[in-house]
């Protein structure tokens, strides 16, 4: 799933200082259920918004709407093809998807992402925070490191590790406050209990000759 | 030419470790490089680091060609951190055609890193520590990575790191087998301040792979100078500086605030990078590599009690 987090409002507010009416669209896909772009939090998100607007004397008129999933084309077509009207900006709850699909469809009005994206990720890896998983890469090796990804689970990517920075189980990167798990420790462990820890003493390499750009699409 | 692979093994050998400068003046390290030249029936090679803790320095191949045009064996130092795999083979070209062979394989400290500069900076980690030593292994034998052939063949003498201070160690030891497989033909340690952690990955080494890398491996040590300096190195992740180590640094600023007498501290450091020498060539190593961080004075002592 697409992991998000809310942008500070004021990288948010910023945008919006010259507009009349803005609407602002959730999304009850991923987002909702990371409670950054829901429906519920559309309510939350358009009061704080008129909130801080008030307080550089603006006064903006706010519609709420919200999409099934804001990376579909029809359905957000569906959704806000009449209420979008008389708007003059667009501030999108989704994922980065979801923003670029609501930019390409309707031309001329400006759209703002209120969450940072994260790509793919799941809930609650160890404690309850989000967690990248997945680069979306193109080139899927699980099947190799245990169904754990290096590529995105170590913060530097390497398909030979853990490097020997890992500290207590604990990513280099790691700070009092924010303790990252070495991705390449939890490879390692969990070929230790499947019992395919000799695999490590492959060298991995990396794909030299597979075109990674999709060109067509990108 | 690579003096380190022709004297690998045959004695208890040194390596030395010097920084290029942090901008264009070349003063200090053109004094440093000339102040090891000397050295050079004693050392086998000077590391050239590589835009260590992400602070940028001037390149390590700039300053590894350098020293080569001034008589002294590099060992140049390469991260994988800030080149695509491009750019390490062109610059792997590079050093070769200006002679250097012995090149070392590293990660690279990432550039969000406490310690670096330029916390914004793109990681690139195209390959990795594993794999460019099988990238320079392809070359020796006439190819490109891509499996195409070059003009010519290069004669890298390839070394790779360990850090036996990484906690858990499960994980180092097979990577340390895994650059084995991919070709490494040395091994310099991180630095250490008393001989257990080396003892623990020989062991454990053995345990789980039942090989003997001693004989590939030369021990990382390094000259405290100051309560200052022993103080950062104990802030860095991986760094373990047992109590009594602490302590013997401890008594030795003391003394100096009392006496007033310059250099004990100093003198202290090496004293005991001297003594875990010793313990090391307990251990069946082929060496150590000694990192003076600019100390030369304490290089001479180490190497000269050799
Ligand atoms: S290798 Fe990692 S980044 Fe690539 S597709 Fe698989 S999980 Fe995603
Ligand atoms: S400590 Fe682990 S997760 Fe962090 S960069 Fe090194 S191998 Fe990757």
């Amino acid at each position: 799933m697409i992991t998000a987090q809310r942008k500070p409002m004021e990288d948010i507010v910023k945008n919006l200082l010259d507009k009349k009416k803005v609407l602002v669209v959730g999304c009850n896909g991923c987002t909702a259920f990371h409670r950054v772009g829901g429906e519920k939090q559309v309510g939350e998100f358009a009061k704080l918004l008129k909130i801080n607007t008030k307080l550089k004397d603006k006064d903006i008129e706010i519609i709420e709407s919200c999409v099934e999933e804001q990376c579909g084309k029809e359905l957000v077509e569906d959704a806000l093809n009449e209420v979008i009207k008389g708007c003059d900006a667009v501030v999108s709850l989704a994922c980065g998807a979801g923003v670029q699909q609501i930019a390409e469809i309707y031309d001329t009005i400006p759209v703002y992402p209120a969450n940072d994206t994260f790509l793919v990720g799941i809930e609650n890896r160890k404690e309850s925070i989000l967690s990248e998983v997945c680069k979306g890469c193109g080139d899927c090796i699980l099947d190799e490191t245990a169904g754990i990804c290096p590529k995105t689970r170590c913060m530097k990517g390497l398909l030979n590790g853990p490097c020997a920075g890992v500290h207590d189980g604990l990513c280099e990167l790691s700070t009092k406050n924010n303790k990252i798990p070495c991705g390449w420790m939890e490879i390692y462990d969990k070929m230790v209990r499947l019992g395919t820890v000799d695999k490590l003493l492959e060298v991995k390499m990396p794909n030299v000759n597979k075109r990674m750009v999709q060109l067509g699409d990108r | 030419m690579s003096l380190l692979r022709d004297n690998f093994g045959k004695k208890f050998i040194a390596t030395g470790e010097a920084s290029p400068p942090p901008g264009p003046d070349m003063t200090e390290f053109a004094h440093e490089v000339a102040e090891m030249k000397p050295m050079m029936d004693k050392i086998e090679g000077v590391n050239v680091v590589d835009i260590p803790g992400a602070r940028v320095l001037m390149s390590s191949l700039g300053a590894s060609i350098y020293m080569m045009q001034q008589g002294v064996e590099p060992i140049f130092q390469m991260t994988v951190r800030d080149r695509n795999m491009l750019a390490l083979q062109a610059d792997l070209i590079s050093a070769a055609t200006f002679g250097i062979e012995n090149v070392l394989s590293l990660a690279g400290d990432h550039p969000a890193c406490d310690a670096a500069d330029h916390k914004g900076a793109k990681p690139v980690y195209d390959l990795d520590s594993t794999t460019l030593i099988t990238t320079m292994k392809m070359m020796n034998d006439g190819k490109m990575l891509n499996g195409s052939d070059m003009n010519g063949k290069t004669n890298f003498f390839m070394g790779a790191a360990i850090g036996p201070t990484s906690s858990p160690l499960d994980g180092e030891v097979y990577k340390t087998k895994r650059k084995l497989n991919a070709g490494a033909d040395f091994f310099q340690t991180q630095g250490i301040f008393d001989v257990e952690p080396m003892q623990n990955f020989l062991n454990l080494y053995d345990k789980l792979i039942g090989e003997d890398i001693a004989s590939k491996t030369l021990v990382g040590i390094v000259p405290i100078r100051s309560y200052g300096m022993m103080m950062y190195l104990l802030s860095m992740p991986g760094v373990v500086i047992k109590d009594a180590v602490v302590n013997s640094v401890k008594k030795a600023q003391d003394e100096q605030k009392k006496t007033g007498k310059k250099g004990i501290i100093e003198d202290a450091g090496i004293d005991l990078c001297i003594n875990l020498v010793d313990d090391i060539k307990g251990l069946g190593m082929k060496g150590v590599h000694i990192m003076p961080v600019g100390n030369v004075r304490a290089l001479k002592a180490i190497v000269g009690s050799l």
